[in-house]
């Protein structure tokens, strides 16, 4: 395990920053020409990340320290092969989402405030995966949570006002509880860098105010309970591409953000001497099974799929606490499955709304036929989310299951049933009300309406391919990735 | 990859045989799904060369898997493997499968020409076959879930085909249950692979038995998995519902075959992986005897009173499906020498397939000409459609057990193995059983007289007078096929017996010695079927005098109101509770607001108040300071006064006497005047110290009211808190942020800065 000198990481974030004044002055000549230099800043950065494929893959890092603030206290760019798993992702799914977003926001009312809102956000987003230490990250971080704010209340109806302020207030409170926890890290560790062993050894009350407040901090992001309370406002009123976005890779900075808690900052044998996991096993079991109980009674069909996210969110945060490698496989894996199904869902719904309007679960009888590319792709996501084989979910839950077995936690197994149970009742009455919610005799002239877009179907369908693709394929990339970082979490995430 | 162990080598033979034949339905939907937007015969055309290819590919595996297990495996597909085993068991379900889809595809080509969706069910029936043939020649537990979920999904689409109320609701019962069940066995499945860290067919059985694991949940686990898609009481209540609402020719496929999905996986988790522990298999065995005893006699019951005929055939293969498991239950029970009770089941497996399909195809014909099936509203269809009526009597002589026909074979090895496991147990309970399962038989053949008599006997009722009784040629063959099937069955019983049966048990670890030359044509069991049939003639008079068969049991008596209602509200409770929490949660977060918010506004208060007690004290002063100038000016103008005075008596020493009284009057005067000043100040002093005295009163006065607004406040946010409680209690909404103002926001944030600092010091001391 050595570690690589290279500009690339700071490149790859720092790069859409700068996009973003690029396109913040593109606007003013022509839209195409905005349009345009925002689907290449995101081909571009997620040609990048992949450029460092070749060195995560030789099982070095790659790292890049901009400059140092104080001793100790630096700007510092590292790359390993869990925040590469997680750079690709993001980018990948950017890049579709952005695709897609051409259609979809065309003749929204404020695109010139959107386009570079989401590029400073991918910024923002790939700066917490590519920091070197807990003060980069956490200036991402903000960076991240704040311009999101404005994704959020797009629309600027009350309700996306309301749910954006909230929004705000709790990422500020979080972000506050995230810097308390960095700050006490710094003190007792003398430095907040990562890849350079544990950097709390000893067991203090100040050490587990830290570990209550990176809970509290990336708790937040991540949609835990309690604190989950903002991402059913948040996340349904923002425009469906950024939905996507949020639901899809933002959450996921959270549980990054506890990952290398877990691992670089207390390490397991600290944790499994004290037991503070079991707060985070705890909560996010009650994650898990109000999300999914919330998410059957809700109405409209982005908010279920917003509750839904907080259930898989507990998925993911329960599988952090079991220390195998199955475990934790599936639970880097089902970042990856968690963002492909996501990203699906939210942009089909989103083409739904864009065509028809229909916001209800309800209204949605019959749409199957009018829309069938984009209900297929639906309808296969919605299967990889209840965890049907060959889906990706199904491997995710297969191997938290086996893993949380193994480490002889038979009722989270339970817990992850139930829940695909749950998933199983509401996410299968909207794909039966689609296709079969009506006879052919009783549906209006199939021609008023029409599938979505091009460029729309094309970011939906290759997403609700790679459901299968991923979950089906004897070794492709993401299963792959999920070992080698959950083997190289084990080994001390160093 | 998860689990390397998994790929342990079975000693197998290797052939792509069985990939390509569970591959042949899948590319065959496909294939039919763009003929069907060509025409409709291409389309039909392709449906039945895709049948007669899966027939093809299965029966191309016989001469393999005579000399023993095939086997492919997939290796890290879905990171798990694909693995597909067949021994001979799997390849006599594969092959009746197979045979028997292709009838019913044939039929449903004339079937389905009255009905929407034609390209859909053609392909979902394919989907499904594929499905099938894939669970029973899957290798290992994973792959086998693979392949029972997607069945459980695509014949959801099968059911649901009328898309009528009750078809969606009947699908949505029995989807939302298979699914339940699919994760009850996939919980066992996960608790297998890591006690055995292995779940291939071939390698558990020799591994069982050193396994860390508790047998018993593994198995209730995964028989309750199975025993949902066998239609097992008490999970059962999705069969009635589902059956009849589909085609006909579905439904026969539904109820000939896909339950059976059920019975063989019941079959493989009884009969091999779990054989080898004694204790387990026979306690697990006990249960499933009177599982099947219950279910056979609950379903020919409720089938005595039904009256739809698909509904009495639904509740018919529920009571079938009784003997069945009850016929593995006393396998299990007996352990090595209950070889009795599995071939009965097989033998009955088979049985059923024909005379449950070909009894579905029949009434699924009637169906295409009358559109009418409920027997009240039926009759005399015997003088119409005498061939259809011969089938109809072979197929009930069939599923009676009447001797010469297939049923009366598997019912005579079933009546054997339930027989002794009475006689090895000793137990009372197993005799009384017996004589259940004697009745059941009598049952059976009265729901079927009173089908029969329905459908084909008295007067035809004059609106199916005028319809055309015109069948296509391909529907008769297709039910003569099944009618010819069960007379050979009957009257030549060795053959299926030395052909299917017993090969088929060859992979358990059985004794299969006496079932050789079995001969069913002695007197004791032709005596049993008397009596069955004696018996039958009693009753079936009993009941129509009682009539019992008009007898509606009423909805609260019913399995679903009974156990599954109170289930449903349970989670139905489960998700308000969350629900409920949730938005209390919301509101937590709001109150925490507002409660910022107060105390704020408490803060400003007070800080009004203390200018306001600056204010005034600093007024009282001034006036105290007005009131002592005012004395020292009054005394300068006093000495001005005295000192003129003495001017004047300087310039007036002549008029001495008189200036001297004025002098002394002026001076009195002005003593007079400087004790008038002298009062007045002391009154001043006395106003601005009672001034000061008021105000300080005042001061107090406003504490007071003070003290009392924050007393109000209090209260006020209790009531709130107490009138929300009890909002929560009746009604239940998510409320979103009313009236928090970016004071609040900023204020909420000193808050938190403050009260992270207070932890900050109060932790780190």
């Amino acid at each position: 395990m050595g570690t690589d000198k290279s500009f690339l990481p700071v490149w790859i974030v720092l790069f859409p920053l700068f996009m973003t004044f690029a396109i913040l002055a593109a606007r003013r000549h022509s839209e195409k020409l905005r349009n345009i230099l925002a689907v290449a800043t995101t081909a571009i950065t997620f040609l990048s990340t992949a450029a460092l494929y070749p060195q995560i893959a030789a099982g070095r890092t790659v790292s890049y320290e901009l400059f140092s603030l104080l001793p100790n206290l630096s700007l510092s760019f590292r790359v390993d092969i869990l925040g590469f798993c997680l750079l690709l992702l993001s980018s990948f799914v950017w890049l579709l989402v952005t695709v897609y977003s051409l259609d979809y926001m065309r003749g929204d009312h404020a695109g010139n405030r959107y386009y570079p809102v989401l590029i400073a956000n991918l910024a923002g987003c790939l700066g917490v995966f590519a920091a070197g230490d807990f003060f980069t990250l956490f200036l991402f971080f903000e960076l991240m949570s704040i311009i999101s704010y404005v994704l959020v209340i797009h629309e600027e109806t009350p309700e996306a006002l309301q749910a954006g302020f909230k929004y705000l207030i709790m990422t500020i409170i979080g972000g506050l509880a995230l810097f308390f926890g960095i700050l006490i890290t710094f003190e007792l560790g003398g430095s907040v860098n990562f890849g350079k062993g544990l950097l709390i050894t000893e067991n203090s009350s100040l050490a587990l105010a830290a570990f209550i407040a990176y809970l509290v901090g990336f708790g937040m992001k991540a949609g835990m309970f309690p604190l989950h309370v903002w991402l059913p406002d948040a996340h349904p009123v923002a425009p469906s591409p950024a939905s996507a976005l949020l639901s899809g890779i933002m959450l996921k900075t959270g549980a990054y953000g506890l990952l290398r808690v877990i691992f670089n900052v207390y390490g397991i044998q600290f944790l499994q001497n004290t037991g503070w996991t079991a707060i985070l096993a705890v909560l996010a079991v009650i994650t898990i099974l109000l999300g999914s109980a919330v998410a059957l009674t809700q109405e409209d069909l982005k908010r279920r799929l917003a509750y839904s996210s907080i259930g898989q969110m507990g998925y993911i945060l329960l599988g952090m606490t079991i220390f195998n490698t199955r475990a934790l496989t599936g639970d880097v894996f089902h970042i990856f499955s968690h963002a492909f199904m996501k990203s699906t869902l939210f942009l089909a719904a989103g083409a739904i709304i864009l065509k028809t309007g229909k916001r209800k679960v309800e209204e949605l009888a019959g749409i199957g036929r009018q829309m069938p590319f984009t209900m297929a792709a639906f309808t296969l996501a919605a299967i990889a989310m209840i965890g049907i084989p060959p889906f990706n979910g199904f491997l995710s839950k297969l191997a938290i299951s086996i893993g949380a077995l193994d480490a002889g936690r038979p009722y989270y197994v339970i817990v992850l049933l139930l829940s695909s149970l749950l998933n199983a009742l509401y996410y299968l009455p909207i794909v039966i009300a689609a296709f079969f919610g009506l006879k052919e005799e009783q549906e209006g002239d199939p021609a008023k309406v029409a599938d979505a877009p091009f460029k729309m179907l094309v970011p939906i369908v290759f997403l609700a391919v790679t459901t299968l693709v991923f979950g089906f394929l004897p070794s492709n990339l993401p299963i792959d990735l999920s070992r080698v970082a959950a083997e190289f979490l084990l080994a001390g995430g160093n | 990859m998860f689990f390397a162990a998994a790929f342990e080598k079975a000693a197998a033979v290797a052939s792509l045989l069985l990939p390509a034949a569970v591959a042949v339905p899948f590319a065959g939907a496909l294939l039919t799904l763009f003929a069907g937007r060509y025409s409709e015969k291409l389309r039909n055309f392709c449906a039945v060369s895709t049948a007669l290819l899966a027939v093809a590919a299965v029966a191309a595996m016989h001469p393999l898997v005579t000399s023993g297990p095939v086997r492919y495996v997939l290796a890290e597909v879905m990171q798990t493997g694909l693995v597909f085993h067949a021994d001979y068991f799997s390849f006599v379900f594969a092959l009746l499968m197979a045979v028997i889809w292709l009838l019913a595809t044939v039929h449903a080509t004339a079937y389905m020409a009255g009905e929407h969706a034609r390209t859909r069910f053609f392909v979902f029936l394919l989907l499904s076959l594929g499905s099938c043939l894939g669970v029973v020649l899957a290798g290992d537990l994973i792959s086998l879930f693979l392949f029972f979920e997607m069945l459980t999904l695509f014949s959801y689409v099968l059911v649901i085909h009328e898309q009528t109320t009750e078809a969606m609701n009947a699908g949505a019962v029995m989807l939302y249950l298979s699914i339940a069940g699919g994760l009850s066995m996939l919980f066992g499945i996960f608790l297998l692979l890591t006690g055995c860290g292995t779940v291939d067919l071939a390698v558990l059985p020799g591994r069982i038995a050193g396994c860390a694991l508790n047998p018993y949940p593994v198995l209730a686990l995964l028989v309750g998995g199975f025993g949902v898609k066998a239609g097992m009481i008490p999970l059962h209540i999705w069969l009635p519902k589902a059956h009849p609402v589909a085609p006909s020719p579905a439904s026969a496929l539904l109820s000939g075959l896909m339950i059976k999905i059920g019975a063989y996986g019941i079959f493989r988790v009884m009969g091999m992986l779990f054989l080898p522990l004694a204790g387990p298999a026979a306690g697990m065995g006990r249960i499933i005897i009177w599982i099947g005893i219950v279910t056979m006699f609950g379903g020919a019951l409720m089938a005595l009173l039904s009256t739809g005929a698909k509904k009495i055939l639904a509740y018919s293969s529920v009571s079938q499906m009784g003997y069945i498991l009850m016929g593995i239950g006393a396998a299990a029970y007996l352990g090595p020498g209950g070889v009795m009770g599995f071939a009965g089941a097989l033998y009955h497996i088979i049985n059923h397939a024909f005379f449950k399909t070909g009894l579905f195809l029949i009434v699924g014909s009637i169906y295409m000409i009358t559109r009418e099936l409920d027997i009240e509203k039926t009759g005399g269809l015997a003088g119409k459609l005498p061939l259809v009526a011969a089938c109809f009597l072979i197929a009930f002589a069939g599923i009676g057990g009447i001797p010469g026909f297939n049923g009366y074979v598997s019912k005579t090895i079933l009546h054997h193995a339930i027989v002794e496991t009475a006689e090895h147990s000793r137990l009372p309970s197993f005799v009384l059983a017996e004589k259940i399962f004697v009745l059941t038989g009598a049952l059976t053949l009265c729901y079927f007289a009173k089908l029969f008599s329905g459908l084909f006997l008295g007067e035809l009722p004059r609106p199916l007078a005028a319809k055309n009784y015109r069948l296509p040629k391909r529907v008769y063959a297709v039910l003569f096929v099944f009618a010819a099937a069960i007379l050979a069955i009957g009257l030549f019983p060795s053959f299926l017996l030395e052909k299917a049966v017993i090969p088929g048990l060859a992979g358990f670890s059985l004794d299969a010695g006496h079932l050789h030359g079995l001969n069913v044509w002695n007197f004791g069991d032709l005596r049993e079927s008397l009596i069955i049939l004696s018996l039958a003639a009693v009753i079936y008079p009993a009941l129509l005098r009682l009539r019992f068969f008009a007898f509606r049991p009423p909805y609260r008596l019913s399995l679903e109101y009974l156990l599954y209602r109170p289930v449903m509200m349970l989670l139905n409770a489960f998700f308000r509770f969350c629900t409920l929490l949730d938005g209390l949660l919301n509101r937590l977060y709001l109150q925490s607001g507002r409660l910022s918010t107060a105390v704020c506004n408490l803060a400003a208060l007070f800080d009004a108040s203390l200018n306001e007690a600056y204010e005034r004290t600093g007024g009282a002063a001034r006036k105290l300071t007005e009131g002592t100038f005012y004395f020292d000016e009054s005394l300068n103008k006093a000495s001005e006064k005295a000192s003129a005075a003495a001017r004047d008596l300087d310039g007036l020493s002549g008029d001495f006497d008189e200036s001297l009284n004025r002098v002394s009057e002026k001076v009195s005067s002005t003593a007079r005047g400087l004790v008038r000043h002298l009062v007045w100040l002391d009154r001043t002093i006395d106003k601005a110290y009672r001034q000061s005295g008021r105000t300080a009163g005042r001061v107090i006065q406003k504490t007071a009211a003070f003290d009392n607004s924050l007393n109000e406040v209090y209260t006020a946010s209790g009531g709130k808190s107490q009138s929300l409680f009890r909002r929560f209690l009746f009604r239940l909404s998510c409320e979103n942020i009313k009236k928090i103002t970016f004071d609040a926001f900023l204020i909420t944030l000193v808050l938190v800065l403050f009260l992270l600092t207070v932890i900050f010091y109060l932790v780190r001391n």
